[in-house]
This record gives structure tokens, sequence and C-alpha cells, in this order.
């Protein structure tokens, strides 16, 4: 099957295409050249006056695992069903469940979406899960830094080369995409009642600090050569003044990869008659500092949601903030988590302050390739807030109106009325599709070659931005037509990506043996078979 | 609990009887192996499965409110109840629905505090027990969870106390005094468990099943005790389902429907009401006009009710009374096909594997058949 989109205006960062009109040939599932004569496409689609870019492409979005579903079990009132929306597709009319995240992804031209907090004891769960959101390819990042097996090689000073095995074999375990770091220490602190854990603080009956686990736990991921840097959720979460912390983090990283999530959470200082202030300006001054570290945002946006983590410590403290007035803590092997359900209002100086602290770091930190498009999904706002998302980015006065609606202090102190940039198309298709697909390593995605996977994107130019990215005029996910004018067509299964990174076998035996003294399960059953996941949940994994 | 040491007691064909540590293992190796029925029913007697899948489409049809219910499975079962419910425009409940439903009313009002059956091994120091009879439900807790000696930072095994029948009392006497409340009764009887919570570090409470009538204030009382303590020391509560399929029930249906069990497509969306979707509720009233069981890890037989029923079940069933309209025998999980179940405390999926071969179809082949045979509107 050879298909020709025609005559669209292409947004194609990495082949440095910026708006010229052009052809998208497609044989099968891949983009291909186009061939010497024309007449040979078996279907040709005029895409002529539209917009086309690669499928987008968001690394962190919570979509699948135990914390996500016990948020929705929590909160049936969020999101009662009115309606079918689309009655050819099942579980269409269900909100907030597996399918419904896949259709809504996908009518705004979303192909990839990374689960950035899978606990290894949840893996299953968390894959049984992605395996049942139709249309968009998913990944995970596997959760360490507070596990005990980790924690005791660093206590017995390990070689980095063994810590290293363990990293590599605990993806091989949980068949993730990388590594995430979740207040390191911290949910192991919390265990012995500890109530905060600074980067340089010592977790409790381990003898090392956070920063040692971090360091550790980056250096295995370097030396190994997963593409995905640790992916880092930092200490002291949604602390005022907590600016210190990101900034003492990215001074750890020394000079090698990183990438910290939803900065927007550490972008807070301690200024001012309510002690509470905008530290962007400083985080993202480091940031374009340190070209080693890579940022996504967590983007506040106002309305009801829900704040759910594995950083059990900071999700236990914001229990007193829940609205509606309810939340759960839980603890398991390795780590816990919380859900804090959250209404942000733009009357609310707090709130309106992390709303604007958001859109600066955004406007600040110049540089599309390392700054990321994510709201934290649900902790900032729904992924389906998107639209609005991007509208602020590409539209200062859109802004400027919101400016005189929230709480007034707020938009005086904050830099945004003073920032004047507006994100354009290509900006937009580096921050969505170029750069997270080379961040993940996921090199047959996020752009036009020859050779990608045939994920597409289509959007109808128009003045209002959140309407143009809010339902695409037209979707491909590898070469099948999956949208049209924003609605679902056609459903399919995505695929799982993960990495397989080579590992002296000897730690194999050691975990085994760890298994056998500490766990409930054998190692073997804790190990993720992917003949199994096929075969049960129907999860098609791709091994990079 | 999910327990992946024990193995299929296979010797020369020939069944080994009681391997010494768990009766309801040995109970549901020694039924799979003897279950031999690969034909299915039609009330009672043998028909080819293309009648048989003919007749149960044309009774999904036909039914103006299908109840999907019982649900003694694992995840595959459990995503194929989900599905044909949505499909066939029902209603799915649990055949432990009423207990899902209480602590989801509990969980869905306040949230609550939780540990796993890991941390209560590795971690807990004092164990409340609040349950009536965990030996029948999960005989191999007290061996792998409370008696363990291989623990993270200790080798001491966690001191166990277990509430009598007063345990509400006791509780609420517990949670006063702990707040600091004035209390006008003899509250010596709490003196020793309050000594002990005191020089806990980390107590838990493990509720178990319960047939008190008191049972959710009960719940209620550990979970506010939990929240109380949570303020200045560490504790939490653990929950532990039956390992029916009860907590893969809820979890995966969450995940589907968005809510869970007792949740009804009627409406072409989904809807959960925790009392008027209970399943015996549906039937006793007439609401539902034809009920599917679906029970693959249990070889009881369905509830006896007026409705026609079709039973997609394990092959061991047998029907003391009238048999139901239909019986599909299929495979079973960690028996003749692979798939997972939750541990009781819900945080791990464990793999089930292949043992034997089986010509038995699973339930999710079955009833993608079933929704085959009804193309979804556009």
């Amino acid at each position: 099957m050879l298909t020709r989109l025609k005559g669209a205006r292409l947004y194609d960062p990495v082949n440095q295409i910026n708006g010229e009109v052009g052809d998208v040939w497609i044989r099968d599932n891949l983009i291909c050249a186009a061939p010497d004569n024309p007449a040979e496409a078996d279907k040709t689609i005029n895409l002529e006056g539209k917009i086309l870019m690669a499928g987008a492409i968001d690394i962190h979005s919570h979509i699948a695992g135990g914390n996500v579903n016990s948020a929705r079990v929590l909160l049936p009132e969020q999101h009662l069903a009115e309606q079918a929306r689309y009655p050819q597709h099942p579980f269409s009319s269900a909100k907030w469940s597996a399918a419904d995240t896949g259709y809504r992804y996908a009518e705004m031209g979303f192909t990839t979406v990374v689960e950035p907090a899978v606990l290894p004891i949840n893996a299953a769960q968390v894959h049984a899960e992605l395996a049942d959101i139709p249309i968009i390819d998913t990944a995970g990042l596997a959760i360490v830094g507070n596990d005990d097996f980790l924690l005791r090689m660093l206590r017995y000073k390990a070689e980095q080369a063994r810590i290293n095995d363990y990293i590599a074999w605990t993806l091989h375990a949980t068949q993730c995409l990388g590594v995430k770091v979740i207040n390191a220490g911290g949910a192991t602190a919390f265990k012995f009642n500890q109530r905060q854990l600074n980067l340089d603080d010592e977790v409790p009956m381990y003898g090392m600090s956070s920063r040692d686990i971090l360091t550790a736990v980056q250096r295995a991921v370097v030396q190994l050569g997963i593409a995905h840097p640790v992916h880092v959720h930092c200490n002291n979460l949604g602390i005022p003044g907590n600016v210190s912390t990101a900034l003492e983090t990215i001074k750890a990283a020394e000079g090698m990869p990183m990438h910290l999530a939803h900065v927007q959470f550490y972008g807070y200082g301690d200024q001012g008659d309510s002690g509470f202030s905008s530290g962007a300006k400083a985080l993202a001054d480091a940031v374009m500092a340190n070209p080693n570290i890579t940022v996504d945002v967590g983007q506040v946006l106002f309305g009801q949601t829900v704040t759910i983590s594995g950083d059990v410590m900071r999700q236990f403290d914001a229990r007193h903030i829940a609205n509606p007035k309810k939340w759960v803590v839980w603890e398991g092997e390795d780590g816990g988590g919380g859900i804090v359900p959250f209404q942000y209002r733009p009357k609310n100086q707090v709130n309106a302050l992390q709303w604007a602290i958001g859109l600066e770091l955004f406007l600040l930190i110049d540089d599309p390739w390392r700054i990321f498009f994510t709201t934290d999904h649900p902790n900032g706002a729904p992924f389906t807030a998107y639209p609005e998302l991007f509208r602020l980015l590409m539209d200062r006065d859109y802004r400027n109106l919101w400016l005189d609606k929230i709480n007034a202090k707020s938009a005086d102190i904050s830099l945004l009325r003073h920032l004047d940039r507006e994100y354009d198309l290509y900006e937009i298709a580096i921050m969505t599709r170029a750069a997270p697909a080379k961040l993940l390593g996921l090199s047959d995605r996020g752009h036009l070659s020859v050779g990608a996977i045939a994920d597409i994107a289509v959007y109808q130019p128009q003045d209002n931005k959140a309407a143009l990215f809010g339902k695409a005029e037209l979707v491909l996910k590898d070469g099948v037509t999956v949208v049209e004018k924003g609605q679902v067509v056609h459903s399919l299964q995505g695929k799982t990506h993960a990495v397989a990174p080579g590992f002296d076998s000897a730690i194999e035996s050691a975990v085994s043996r760890y298994f056998d003294r500490y766990h409930l399960m054998k190692m073997d059953h804790y190990k993720l078979s992917p003949q199994h996941l096929l075969e049960t949940v129907g999860s098609e994994l791709v091994l990079h | 609990m999910v327990c992946d040491d024990l193995s299929l007691p296979l010797h020369n064909e020939q069944t080994i009887p009681g391997q010494g540590t768990c009766e309801k293992a040995v109970t549901g190796f020694t039924l799979a192996l003897e279950a031999t029925q690969a034909m299915p029913l039609l009330k009672g007697k043998e028909i080819t499965w293309t009648e048989a899948l003919t007749k149960a489409g044309a009774l999904l049809r036909e039914a103006n409110h299908p109840l999907i219910h019982g649900l003694i499975g694992d995840l595959i079962d459990s995503k194929a109840a989900h599905k044909l419910a949505e499909h066939f425009a029902g209603t799915v409940d649990h055949r432990h629905g009423d207990a899902i439903a209480r602590n989801l009313r509990i969980y869905q009002q306040g949230g609550w505090q939780v540990s796993s059956m890991g941390e209560v091994r590795n971690r807990a120091d004092l164990v409340i027990l609040v349950c009536d009879d965990l030996e029948t439900t999960l005989p191999r807790l007290q061996e792998k969870v409370l008696h363990s000696e291989a623990r993270l930072h200790t080798s001491a095994p966690p001191t166990v106390y277990t509430l009598d029948e007063n345990r509400l009392e006791t509780l609420s006497i517990l949670r006063a005094r702990l707040a600091n409340k004035p209390l006008q009764t003899d509250t010596s009887a709490t003196d020793e468990l309050l000594s002990l919570i005191n020089k806990a570090d980390y107590p838990v409470f493990m509720i178990g099943p319960l047939q008190d009538k008191a049972t959710e204030l009960i719940i209620r009382t550990c979970v506010g005790l939990v929240r109380d303590m949570n303020e200045q020391q560490r504790c939490a509560l653990l929950l532990l389902g039956t390992g029916e399929g009860d907590i893969t029930a809820q979890l995966s249906g969450a995940w589907h429907n968005g809510f869970g069990i007792r949740t009804s497509f009627t409406k072409g969306y989904p809807v959960q009401d925790l009392q008027m979707h209970s399943g015996d509720r549906l039937l006793q009233s007439g609401e539902s006009d034809l009920l599917v069981w679906i029970s693959t890890l249990s070889s009881d037989p369905p509830p006896n009710v007026t409705q026609p029923t079709i039973v997609i079940g394990h092959p061991a069933m047998t029907f003391k009374t009238d048999p139901p309209e239909l019986f599909l025998p299929v495979s079973i999980p960690g028996i003749h096909r692979a798939g997972y179940l939750h541990r009781a405390d819900g945080l791990r999926m464990v793999p089930l594997n292949a043992l034997i071969e089986s010509p038995l179809s699973s339930s999710a082949a079955l009833c993608e058949q079933l929704i085959a045979q009804e193309p979804r509107p556009c």
C-alpha cells in the first residue's frame, strides 16, 4: 500500500523543514521515498493548506499503574459519563479508562506516550494497562532509588559495575525504556517516620545520602549506554524555596546527562510577604547554562484534577490540602505512593503563581530541544487540557488576558507580562516530536525521514491554537488512518517499547537469593516475560 | 496469596495427596486434574460448541439486562467479563461484591493509608489481626507473612495480636485513648494493646474476611485510627482479598470501564452504583433477565435463580439442582492456560503458567466469539 500525503506544510526539525510545502510518502507502516512516478500511489490524500508533523510524543504522563488506577477508583465523581462517545469502539464511553486515554491522545495527534513511574513490584499491572490503551505506543520508566537491594549495595560500597548490572537487570525485569528516581531514599525515610529528606540528608538505616543514590543511578544509566538519561523527581517537591534543591540537583549531575521532571513544582522561591515566589529565572538560567540537563515542565492549568505520585513522603504531607477531602497513601516493596485530589484556582495566590512559574520556565528556557511539553498528567492538569497549553505558549495576547483574570498579586510579581516570546510551529514540532524522540532514544519516530515509522499528525491552521491542536484533521498510526476531523475512526493495538542493556548474570543469582529471603514470590516470576505478556494481555514489546 | 512456590502434584499421572502446606492448593490442583467435561451442556445434555455458542449469543442478544456475575477467575476472565458487559449492555458484579462495595464506599468517602503483604512481612513489628478465619481464606499467611524470621532490618517476627469478637468496642476505645479523649468506661481491656502500639515502630491493622454485622464500622474505625496515628508515628492498614479474583475483578474493571464492579452499561455508558447494581439484588428483583456466571478458579455452582443462566466455568463444576441453561466449560488459569492474578493486597499481579494441555478454550476466546456475533453500532 503506497500512500501520498500531498501538499501539506511540513514541520520536520530533524530535517530542518520549516513549513515548506511538500509530500510525504508512506509504504505500509513506514515513510518512504517518493516514487519516480507519482501515479504509483494507491491512495492520495490532498492536504493542501494543512499543517503536517510527525506524531507527537509525551515523555511524562501517568497513564497506567496501581497509583493511576487507584485514583480512578477514588474519584468516580470526576469522570462520570454522559453519553457514548464512539459507539463503534469498545469502552469509548468510559471516561478516564485505558481506552479513553488512547482515543483522547490520538485525537490530538499524539502517537507515543511514556508512563514515567513503574514501581517494579507493580510492573505487571502497568504493562497490562498499557496493553489495553488503544492506538498509541507506550513505554514505562522503572522506579529505583528506594529499593532495598540497591540501597544495600550502596551501604556495602558495591562497585559501580555491580550497580550497573542491577540497574540493567531491573530494566530487564520490568521491561521498561529507562530509569526514574523519585525523591531518592525518600520513601524509605518515610517508612522510618522521617517527614522530609534533603539531597544531602542521610537515609535512615542505610548510611548514605539521597545524592549518593542519585549519583550511582545516574552513572549506571550513562555507563550502560541507556539512551534516556536518568529521569529525576527531585527531593522537596512543592515546598517554597525548593528551587535551591533543583539547582543543587543540577550541580550534582556533574555535567552528565540528567532529565529533571515537572520542574514547575521545583520553581519555587521563598521571598515576599507570603514566603512564596517564583524561582523560574534562576532555574531557567541554570538549565540554559548546563547543556547536559533536560527538563519537562509539569504545567499547572486551572481546574479540578488529582495529584498522584510515587513520592509518598510529599504526598502524605499534602493530605491537608486534598480537595475533595479524601486522600490515599500506600506503601509497598521498594516504594510507595499517594493520591491527593486538588483544584487549582486562578484567584488563589499560590495556584496562580504555580501557573505563571510553569509558563515562565517554558518561555525563559530558550531551547525547545531541552524543555518538554507536559502537565505531569494528571498532577498539573489532565492531558486533555493540552490544547489550552498550546495556546498559552503560542499566543501572548491570550496569556495576557489570563494575567488579568488570575490573582492580581501573583500576576504582578510574575515575569510573565514581560515575556513576549511566542512558540512557533517549528518550535512546537521540536518540543513535542523531534526532541522527545531523541531524548527517549526512539530514533524511528519524531521526524519524517525515509524509514521512519508512519506516525503522522495533520492539523487545520487557525488562529486559535487550542482548536488547532485539540482536534487533529488526520492522524496516522503505523500508516493506518486512526483519526479524521478530530474523531477516532479506527482503533488498533499499540506497541510497548523497552530497552535491554546487558548485565553480568551473577547479579541475577544474587537477586534470586534476595528474593528467596525477603520476597513473597520467586524472582523468576517477578521478572516479566515478554512471551507471557503477549499471550495473556496482548502486550507487544519492542526492544531497543 | 497466589503462592508461586507450590507445584502441580503430578507423578506418573497420579495425584500426590497433600503437599502439607496448603489444602486450598491441593484441592484446587486435584479438582483441576479431575476435570473432564470438555463439551458444553444445554440443560445438562451435551451439545456441540457451534450449537452452544449460537445459543449463548441468542440469549445475550435477546436479554434486556444481562448480569455478568461471579468473576471467580483471573485477569483474562475478568477482562472477558467486563468486555461482555459493555458489549451486551449488561451489568457486572463479583461473587464477593458486597465486601468489595463496602470497602469501596469507605475508600471513596475518605481514602485510607495502606501497606502491602511484603511490607508487613519485612517491616511490621506489630500486626493487629482483624478477621474471622484467615486460615481458611489465606492458609499460608502465617508461614509466609507473619512468622518469617528473614526480615529486612531485624530477625524477630512481628508481635501478632488478634482482636476478639469485641473488636469494634476495643478499636473504638483504643482510638479514643490514643486521641486522649475522656472515656466513661472501663478501658483496662485495651491496656495491653495500647502499650504494644505505643512501643511499635510500624504497627499494621490487617483486615481479612469478617462476618461481623458491624464490619463496615470496624473497618472505618481502623481507617480513622491509622489516619490519627500517622500524624505522629508510622502505622498502616492492610486489607486482604479472598483470592477468588475479587481484587483482579475490581482493579481491571477500573481501567476498563473507569469504575470497577457493579457498573452497568444499560444506558450505553458506564454507571457504577454500589447498591443498586448488586448482582444479587438485580436477580432477586428480576431487573436482570439473564445471568452469565463466570467461574474458572472455583468449581462451585452458580446461585440457583429463576433467570436463564449461562455458566462459563471450571470444567469440574457439577450442578446438584437444575442444570443451567448452558454450561460452557473453559480452561483453568494456572493449570490449562497462562494468566495473571493479583495477590491478596492488590499490589502485584502474579503470572500463572499453563501446566498441562487442555482442549478447552479460554473464557476470553469464548467471549470474543460471542461479541463477534453482534457487530457494534456505528
